[in-house]
C-alpha cells in the first residue's frame, strides 16, 4: 500500500462514488488497468464504506458509558494529582490514600497551632445542584454530630470548586477488620469481641438515626490501638438525591454485592436490619474466612439472583479445620444465620439483639437466635454441665441470675414494684426453662446428674449467705423446678423453707410470704387438695391485696391460680373470671412472657368451651398454638401441650378426626421429650387418645392406652390422686363395655373413693361417677341399687350449670333404660323423650341414631302404658324422619331396633 | 471564566492568535468535562441522553450568543470537538488500564459497569488510533471525524468550521468511515 498514494485512491475513490453503484466495478477496471493492488485497495473501501452505513452515526452508544465514567469518577488526569498540594478549608492535601466506589481520599493536614491529620474523600456521585448541595449540607451537619469512639468522626464538609462534594473525617490509620483478624491469627473469641465492638458502633449511629447502608470488611478497620473504627456512616445517604429517583438508583448501585442485603437489590427500604445483615456477613467470612454465597465467576445478574433467593451454607459447613467446626456449630451457625436472613424481619432487628446473643453465647446461656425449644434449653444445660464448671451448673445459673437481678435492680430502684416482678422473670426464666423437662436428660440416663445439680444448688442457697430475699426467690424457683420434675416432697420442703425466712426476716404479711404461700398452694392444688390450695391462694391474696398495684405480674400468678382452683373445684364461673384477669395481666406486662401468655391463652380457651363458646375457645387455642410454635418451636412440649387442648376440643366438637390428628402430633412430642418415665402431660393425652379410641370402637386400644398412663400416673402421682380415678373409670368403661362387668364394677368403686375423697360429694365429675357406676349396676341387673345411683348423679348432674346437652341427654337414656327395666314405664317413656329431645339437638350423626334409638323406646313405653295411638304416632313421624335421613335410613341396627318394636 | 472572556477569546482566537487556543483549550476542556458528568446525572431512565450535544451545550454556556458571528460558532465547536475526543479517549485509555492492572478488590457494581464497558472503551482507542493515521493521510477527513463523531456536529456546523461545503463533508465522513472500517474490522465488532 505504500507504494499506493492516498491523493491517488482518494481521486478514484471520489469518482467511483460519484457515479452509480453497477458502473463502479467497470470504472475501475479501466481506471486502475494493471494496478490490482490500487484497484481492490479502492473496491475494498467502496465495500467498506457499504457495509459501515451508519457505524459511528450514532456516537452516544460510546459515549454513554464514557460519559458515566465521568461521573462516577471524576477524570483522574486533571483530579487526581491535580488536588495534590491545594487546599480545601483549613487542610492542605498530602496524598491521594484511596480510592473507593464513591470517590477518592486524600490525606490532608492542618499546620499551625492546631495541626491535625484528616482525611477528605471527594465523592464522585451527586450531582451539585443547588438544592442537593444544601441537602449535602443539612445531612453533613447530622452526621457530624454522630459522635462515637467506634465510628470515625465527620468534621466538615463542602463543595469543591469543580462542583464535587466533598467531606473532612477523621483520619484513621487501620487495615480492615478480616485483614487484623488473619494477620493477627485471631481467635474466634477475639473476632467476636472485635466484631461486637463494631456493633456496638453501630448501635450507636442506628439510636441516632442513621444507616450506613454500606458496611463491609474496608469500611470497618482497627486502628493502631487495636480498636474498631467505621468510616463513612451515612455517606450514601449524604449523597441521595431526593427528586431523582435515578439517582437513589445508580445509589444502589454503589453497594458492594457481597455484603449487599437483598433489599438493597430488590432496592426495597432499607432499615436498620439492612445494616445488621452486611455485618452478618461480615461476621460469617471473619469466622469462616469463606463466603456464605460462593460467588464464583457468577455474572452481576446471578449474583443478584444469589443473594435474594439462595440460602447460605452454614458458617461450621463452610470451614475445614475441625476444631472451628465445632466452635461455629450450634449457637454461632444460628446466631450468623439468623443475621443474614433473607427477609429482614427475621434478623435481628436491632444491634442490641444482636449483641445480646453474642453475650448469651458468650454465658452459654441460651440464644434467641435458636428456637427456645426444651431441647435445646436442655442441651444447653448438659452442654454447660460436661464442659466441667467448677461449680454445679444450677449454681452457675444461679449466680448469673443473682448478677442479673443485681443490675436489674440498680437501673430500676425507683421502682420496687417493677423490681420484683423483673428479678422473679429473670431468675425463674433462667432456672424454669433449663429444668422443666426433666426427661431429656434422664432419657440419656443422667437424671441422678439431674437431682445431683439440683441438690447441690439447693444446698448451695441453703448455706451460702446470700440476701434473705434473694435466697427466698431461688427457694421458690427450685421449689418450682422440682415440682416440675413431680418431685413434690422436694417442692414442698423448699417452699416451706422460704415460707419460714419471710417470717423471720420481713415478718407477717410480707409480699415474700405471699409468695411462699402462693409457692404452696401451687404445690397442694398439684397434689389434688385442691380445697387446701384455694386457701393458701386465697391467703396469699389478703397480703397482695393493696399492698401491690393490680397491674403487678403477681397478680396474674394469682388470679391464675385460683382459676386453677376454682376450675379444679367446678365453679367454672369465677374460674373463667380469674383466667381472664390473668390473661389481661400479662397482656398488660411491659415485657410478657410468652408462655405464661400461651398458658393463660389455653385457660381461657378451656373457660370458654366450658362456658359453651367453641369458636371463642377455639381461636383463642389456634392462637396459642401460632406463638408457641414461633416462640418455642414445632417440637416444643407446650406446643404438645396446646396441640392436646385442640385435640380435646375438636373431640368435644365432634371433629374426631382432626382430634386424632392433633393428639398423634402432641404425642409424638411427648414421646420424644418424656420417654418412657413420662410426665401427666404425656398421660393426659393418652387418656385423651384412649377416649377417642372408645369412641369409635377401638376398645383394645383404647385400654392399653388407659394402661399406659395409669402406670405412668402411679409411678408420678402414687395411688391416690385424681388422675388415678381418671384413668380407673374409663377402664372401667372399657370393661363395661367389653362385658366384664365384675371387673368393671372393682374399678368403678376404686374410682369413686377416690373422686369423693378428692372432689367432694357435689362435684359434676363425682355425678358422673355415680352415673356410670349406675348404669353398671343396672347392666348387672342390680336395679334398686341402680335406681339408688342415678337418683345421686341426677342430683348433680342435673343441677350443675357446667353439665352440657350430651350430659342430660346421656343421663336421661341411661336412667331410662334402668326405669324401664324396673317397669316404671312411666317416668322411663319422659325420660326416654327427653333424651331423644337433647340428643337430637347434638349435630353428630352418632347423636342422631342415638336420638331415634330414645324415640323407639319412648314409643315402646307408650305401648307398654297401653297408649297405642300416641305410640304409632311417635312410630310413623319417626319413619318419616328415618327416611329422610341417609344417616338413619343406612344404620341397619337402628333399623332392627325400628322394625322389633313396630311389630307390636 | 466569565462568559465574555471566553466569547473574547474566540474572536480573537479567530484573527488568527494562536496562543489564544492554548488559552481557549483548556477552558472548553473543562467546561466539557463538567457537561459530561452533569450529562450522566441529567440521564433520564432509559437511558438515552438528552436530545443537546455537549459541545453545543458548552457553547450555549460559554459562549455569549449576541457577541458573535454565527461563523465562530464552528471554531468554537472544532475545538470542543477535540476537547471530547481527548475527553473520551484519556478516559477509555485510563479504563482500559485499570483493568488490566486489577488490583484485588471486591467488585462494586460500578466495576461491573466498568467491564461492560471494557468492549467499547477498546473500540474508542482503536478509533483514535487509526484517526490519528488517517491524518496522516489526509487530516480533513480526520476532522470530520472529530467534529461529526467525537463532537457530534451536525454537518451543516461541521462545514462550516471547516470552510467547506455541506457536500464534501458528506462526502468526507463517507471515505473516512469506510477507512476506519476497512482499518479496524476484525478488530472488534461493528454494531
Amino acid at each position: 500500500m505504500s507504494e499506493i498514494s492516498w491523493e491517488q485512491i482518494e481521486r478514484l475513490l471520489d469518482k467511483a462514488l460519484d457515479l452509480p453503484e453497477q458502473e463502479r466495478q467497470a470504472f475501475l477496471d479501466k481506471e486502475c488497468e494493471n494496478d490490482n493492488a490500487l484497484k481492490n485497495e479502492i473496491l475494498e473501501l467502496l465495500h467498506s464504506i457499504s457495509t459501515s452505513e451508519g457505524w459511528l452515526e450514532n456516537a452516544q452508544t460510546y459515549k454513554q458509558d464514557i460519559y458515566q465514567n465521568l461521573s462516577e469518577g471524576l477524570n483522574t488526569l486533571s483530579l487526581n494529582d491535580a488536588l495534590v498540594g491545594s487546599k480545601i478549608g483549613a487542610y492542605t492535601i498530602k496524598e491521594r490514600i484511596g480510592e473507593g466506589g464513591m470517590g477518592l481520599v486524600y490525606l490532608a493536614e492542618r499546620t499551625g497551632d492546631f495541626s491535625r491529620q484528616v482525611a477528605i474523600k471527594i465523592i464522585r456521585q451527586g450531582r451539585a445542584t443547588e438544592e442537593n448541595i444544601r441537602r449535602f449540607k443539612r445531612e453533613q451537619r447530622i452526621l457530624a454530630k454522630l459522635n462515637h469512639p467506634g465510628i470515625a468522626q465527620l468534621y466538615d464538609g463542602g463543595i469543591t470548586r469543580d462542583g464535587f462534594p466533598y467531606i473532612i473525617m477523621e483520619y484513621v490509620e487501620g487495615i480492615a477488620i478480616t485483614k487484623y483478624c488473619k494477620i493477627h491469627n485471631c481467635t474466634i473469641s477475639q473476632k467476636t469481641g472485635l466484631f461486637k465492638q463494631a456493633l456496638e458502633a453501630v448501635r450507636n449511629a442506628h439510636e441516632n438515626l442513621t444507616i450506613h447502608r454500606d458496611l463491609k470488611p474496608d469500611n470497618i478497620l482497627i486502628d493502631t490501638s487495636g480498636r474498631v473504627k467505621i468510616l463513612d456512616f451515612g455517606i450514601s445517604k449524604l449523597l441521595e438525591d431526593e427528586e431523582d429517583s435515578m439517582i437513589t438508583k445508580t445509589g444502589s448501585r454503589l453497594l458492594t454485592p457481597r455484603y449487599a442485603a437483598p433489599e438493597q437489590i430488590k432496592q426495597e427500604s432499607i432499615t436498620t436490619a439492612t445494616d445488621l445483615y452486611s455485618l452478618g456477613i461480615v461476621f460469617y467470612m471473619l469466622l469462616t474466612e469463606a463466603e456464605p454465597i460462593a460467588f464464583g465467576d457468577l455474572t452481576q445478574y446471578e449474583i443478584e439472583q444469589a443473594i435474594i433467593y439462595k440460602e447460605p451454607a452454614k458458617p461450621s459447613d463452610n470451614v475445614k479445620n475441625a476444631r472451628v467446626k465445632r466452635q461455629l456449630k450450634g449457637d454461632l451457625d444460628a446466631i450468623i444465620l439468623k443475621s443474614i436472613r433473607k427477609e429482614p424481619e427475621a434478623r435481628y432487628r436491632v444491634a442490641n439483639e444482636f449483641l445480646k446473643d453474642l453475650d448469651n453465647y458468650k454465658y452459654g446461656l441460651p440464644v434467641s437466635a435458636r428456637d427456645g425449644s426444651f431441647r435445646y434449653r436442655s442441651h444447653k444445660f448438659i452442654q454447660r454441665h460436661k464442659q466441667g464448671l467448677v461449680i454445679a451448673t444450677v449454681f452457675v445459673g444461679l449466680l448469673i441470675a443473682l448478677t442479673i437481678f443485681h443490675t436489674i435492680r440498680i437501673t430500676k430502684e425507683k421502682d420496687i414494684a417493677q423490681t420484683e416482678t423483673q428479678r422473679a422473670l429473670v431468675v425463674k426464666n433462667l432456672l424454669l426453662d433449663i429444668f422443666k423437662a426433666n426427661d431429656p436428660i434422664s432419657s440419656k440416663g443422667s437424671s441422678v446428674t439431674l437431682t445431683d445439680l439440683l441438690e447441690v444448688g439447693t444446698q448451695k442457697i441453703v448455706t451460702n449467705n446470700i440476701e434473705p430475699d434473694v435466697r427466698i426467690e431461688l427457694l421458690l424457683v427450685l421449689s418450682n423446678i422440682y415440682q416440675n420434675i413431680t418431685q413434690y416432697d422436694e417442692a414442698r420442703k423448699l417452699a416451706d423453707k422460704s415460707l419460714d425466712i419471710s417470717l423471720k426476716y420481713f415478718g407477717k404479711q410480707s409480699i415474700n410470704e405471699a409468695k411462699s404461700l402462693m409457692r404452696i398452694g401451687s404445690i397442694e392444688h398439684e397434689m389434688g387438695n385442691f380445697v387446701t390450695g384455694k386457701n393458701y391462694f386465697k391467703k396469699a391474696s389478703t397480703i397482695i391485696n393493696g399492698k401491690l398495684p393490680e397491674s403487678n405480674a403477681l397478680f396474674g400468678e394469682l388470679y391464675d391460680n385460683l382459676g386453677f382452683s376454682e376450675e379444679k373445684l367446678g365453679n367454672y364461673d369465677s374460674s373463667r373470671y380469674y383466667f381472664q384477669r390473668s390473661l389481661e395481666n400479662i397482656q398488660s406486662q411491659p415485657k410478657p412472657d410468652s408462655n405464661n401468655y400461651i398458658s393463660e391463652l389455653r385457660n381461657v380457651a378451656r373457660a370458654q368451651y366450658r362456658n359453651k363458646n367453641p369458636q371463642k375457645g377455639d381461636s383463642l387455642l389456634l392462637l396459642a398454638l401460632n406463638v408457641s410454635k414461633r416462640v418455642n418451636g414445632e417440637q416444643d412440649v407446650i406446643t404438645a401441650s396446646v396441640l392436646n387442648d385442640l385435640g380435646l376440643y375438636s373431640m368435644t366438637q365432634a371433629r374426631y378426626e382432626e382430634a386424632r390428628s392433633y393428639y398423634s402430633r402432641s404425642l409424638a412430642i411427648k414421646d420424644s421429650v418424656y420417654g418412657a418415665k413420662g410426665h401427666p402431660n404425656y398421660s393426659a393425652t393418652l387418656t385423651n387418645l384412649g377416649v377417642l379410641e372408645e369412641t369409635f370402637g377401638n376398645l383394645k386400644q383404647a385400654d392399653s392406652l388407659y394402661q399406659k398412663a395409669l402406670e405412668m400416673d402411679t409411678q408420678i402421682f402414687g395411688e391416690h390422686h385424681p388422675n388415678i380415678a381418671i384413668s380407673k373409670g374409663h377402664l372401667a368403661t372399657i370393661y363395661f363395655k367389653m362385658k366384664e362387668y365384675e371387673k368393671s364394677k372393682k374399678l368403678r368403686e376404686e374410682a369413686l373413693a377416690l373422686y369423693l375423697e378428692i372432689y367432694g360429694p357435689n362435684h359434676n365429675y363425682v355425678g358422673t361417677m355415680y352415673q356410670n357406676y349406675a348404669q353398671l349396676l343396672s347392666e348387672m341387673g342390680d336395679l334398686n341399687n341402680a335406681a339408688i345411683y342415678f337418683k345421686k348423679a341426677g342430683d348433680i348432674i342435673l343441677n350443675d350449670r357446667s353439665s352440657s346437652t350430651r350430659d342430660f341427654a346421656r343421663f336421661n337414656m341411661l336412667s331410662a333404660l334402668n326405669l324401664y327395666r324396673m317397669k316404671d314405664f312411666q317416668n322411663a317413656s319422659e325420660r326416654y323423650a327427653k333424651a331423644s329431645t337433647y340428643y337430637d339437638q347434638l349435630s353428630h350423626p352418632y347423636f342422631k341414631i342415638t336420638s331415634a334409638q330414645c324415640e323407639i323406646k319412648f314409643g315402646e313405653c307408650l305401648l307398654e302404658l297401653g297408649k297405642k295411638d300416641k305410640a304409632n304416632a311417635v312410630f310413623s313421624k319417626l319413619k318419616a324422619k328415618i327416611d329422610s335421613s341417609d344417616v338413619l335410613k343406612n344404620d341397619s341396627g337402628l333399623q332392627a331396633l325400628f322394625k322389633k318394636a313396630t311389630n307390636h | 471564566m466569565e462568559k465574555s472572556d471566553v466569547t473574547q477569546l474566540l474572536v480573537r482566537l479567530k484573527s488568527g492568535e494562536n496562543k489564544v487556543y492554548e488559552e481557549l483549550y483548556p477552558l472548553i476542556y473543562g467546561e466539557l468535562k463538567q457537561l459530561a458528568y452533569g450529562q450522566m446525572r441529567g440521564q433520564s431512565a432509559d437511558h438515552t441522553l438528552s436530545k443537546t450535544e455537549l459541545v453545543h451545550e458548552a457553547y450555549l454556556k460559554m459562549i455569549d450568543q449576541t457577541k458573535i458571528n454565527f461563523s465562530d460558532k464552528g471554531h468554537f465547536l472544532a475545538i470542543a470537538s477535540k476537547c471530547m475526543r481527548q475527553i473520551l479517549i484519556d478516559h477509555a485509555r485510563k479504563k482500559n488500564a485499570q483493568k488490566r492492572g486489577g488490583n484485588q478488590k471486591d467488585l462494586t457494581f460500578i466495576d461491573e459497569v466498568f467491564n461492560n464497558q471494557q468492549q467499547k472503551a477498546k473500540e474508542l482507542i482503536n478509533i483514535d488510533i487509526a484517526l490519528n493515521e488517517l491524518e496522516e493521510l489526509n487530516e480533513r477527513l480526520a476532522q470530520v471525524v472529530e467534529m461529526r463523531f467525537f463532537g457530534e456536529m451536525s454537518i451543516d456546523d461541521t462545514a462550516d468550521a471547516l470552510g467547506v461545503s455541506k457536500s464534501t463533508v458528506k462526502r468526507d465522513w463517507l471515505k473516512a468511515r469506510g477507512w476506519l472500517y476497512k482499518e479496524l474490522k476484525g478488530r472488534f465488532k461493528v454494531e
